[in-house]
């Protein structure tokens, strides 16, 4: 077979210089990405990510599909954060279609996304003491992370909150009982995660793994463009549900959660504010759920070749879709944007000078996605 | 019900790297860029660049490319990643990239840069 190119690796040379190779097979069931480092001694010279090892052409295979079949394939497409989204997807499909989904619907949007962004964050505050090798912490929030799944299996019938929305609005209302359940889980989070604050902010031996680790400049989270977490912990004020309020988030008058650290500690520390900030959301409007249908029909037909923008703020920064119809109210080009795709080339930036031990501990920080990357 | 608007510009690939530090200045960052195939429309290849940011709408340029465009990523390296996926994915050239190895498609597995 011809090939086309040639992949050549950025070398350093040099007296007592060497490289480790990372993957793209890893240990467990992480997916594949490959991590390339050249050292001299201990201290990390360079790092250079090769990634996109199972493409899945995904963009491809939804042209010509209809919006409810794009929908199966867009909610697959990072399954962790698969409710934010699908509402960055349903955002610029039901603009297209030029349906407005009724209140109750919005509602019940924001708080599974609420509740998927807490049980995203809970899980990565645990990794992060896994990695610094404080177990029991670390166990205390995973039996936390299963609470919040088996919730979220109670609320729509699947621990990733898999189909819960559909065009026009959601598949599952949320009962009385429902809304005690979630009342009763965000207290609990919060009371845990208030002792995870405490131990963290007076444990010197943890200090002193998370802080200065992974610094990522606000100058390079400004020129490499960063969302999310790891824009808010390098003093980048930028949240979508701020910026490019969606659904019911204009109401709530959030403010950005901002440190300026740029490091582990600081993306760390960020995840618990806002685990709080989630957790007032949803509060806001448990009890507030303005009555009536949870879908509307969509027999509307989009415009031909009108194209139209969704985004949204996942756990990870933003998800964009950019969709194009066709002339027969197919999808004629869905271009999806996971924040995973820009914020990954910043990890070649954190790791400069840090120790080659402390880079699990850096990539868990910003725990981002390669299937959301490798579309 | 909030919808994002947009505010769409049309613009040539040699005005638009002129154009870009004005943008960063502005505040605005990018958030993501889409090509597409539209020769079916009107027999162009369309690269759409989205700036975000700093209150206000989302902007939108542009631009249409035959077999290649002028690339803004050594003015703008957020585009880097980007531009090297059009590249690949499409066979349009960036003019100007400072780095267009595959990225994507594996040279190794495949035999043609584009999957148009």
């Amino acid at each position: 077979m011809k090939k086309y190119g040639e992949y050549k690796f950025k070398e350093i040379l040099g007296e007592g210089i060497f490289e480790i190779l990372v993957g793209p097979v890893h240990a467990g069931i992480i997916e594949p990405g490959h991590f390339r480092f050249s050292l001299a001694g201990e201290p990390v010279l360079q790092l250079e990510i090769r990634h996109f090892w199972k493409h899945r052409g995904i963009e491809k295979v939804c042209e010509g599909k209809d919006f409810k079949e794009g929908l199966d394939l867009v909610s697959k497409i990072s399954g962790d954060n698969n409710v934010n989204i699908t509402i960055s997807y349903l955002e610029a499909v039901e603009n297209l279609l030029n349906i407005e989904i009724p209140k109750r619907a919005e509602y019940i949007r924001v708080i599974l996304a609420e509740l998927e962004r807490i049980w995203n964050y809970v899980r990565d505050i645990a990794w992060i003491f896994m990695d610094i090798g404080f177990a029991l912490p670390a166990q205390s929030l995973f039996a936390l992370q299963e609470e919040l799944m088996r919730l979220n299996k109670i609320l729509t019938g699947h621990r990733f909150l898999f189909n819960s929305l559909t065009v026009g609005g959601v598949n599952s209302d949320l009962d009385s009982a429902k809304l005690k359940t979630i009342e009763k889980t965000v207290k609990k989070v919060e009371n845990i995660i208030k002792d995870c604050e405490e131990f963290i902010l007076n444990s010197s031996t943890v200090l002193d793994r998370l802080e200065f680790t992974g610094k990522i400049n606000h100058k390079t989270a400004e020129e490499l463009s960063l969302c999310g977490i790891s824009a808010r912990a390098s003093g980048l004020s930028r949240d979508s549900r701020i910026e490019f309020p969606y659904l019911i988030y204009d109401k709530f008058n959030l403010k950005p959660v901002l440190h300026d650290g740029g490091d582990v500690f600081a993306r760390t520390v960020l995840r618990i504010k806002e685990i709080y900030v989630s957790k007032k959301i949803i509060e806001d409007l448990l009890f507030n759920l303005p009555e009536g249908d949870i879908a509307v029909a969509c027999g509307n037909k989009p415009e031909a070749y009108k194209y139209a923008i969704g985004n949204s703020e996942t756990s990870r920064g933003n998800a964009f879709f950019y969709i194009m119809a066709d002339d027969n109210g197919k999808i004629f080009r869905l271009k999806y944007i996971d924040p995973s795709f820009r914020i990954w080339p910043s990890i070649q930036y954190g790791v400069l000078g840090n120790i080659i031990a402390d880079f699990p501990l850096i990539n868990k920080s910003l725990n981002l996605s390669y299937s959301g990357n490798d579309m | 019900m909030n919808k994002i608007m947009l505010n769409k510009h049309n613009i040539e690939s040699s005005d638009f790297i002129n154009l870009t530090d004005n943008i960063k200045a502005s505040g605005k960052y990018l958030l993501g860029v889409a090509a597409a195939d539209e020769r079916s429309l009107n027999s162009k290849y369309a690269v759409r660049y989205f700036f975000g940011g700093g209150g206000g709408n989302i902007d939108e340029y542009c631009v249409n490319a035959d077999e290649s465009f002028q690339s803004i990523s050594k003015i703008c390296p957020a585009a880097k990643m980007y531009e090297r996926e059009i590249y690949d994915l499409f066979g349009l050239l960036p003019t100007g990239h400072p780095d267009l190895r595959p990225l994507m498609l594996y040279p190794e597995n495949w035999d043609s840069p584009s999957i148009r």
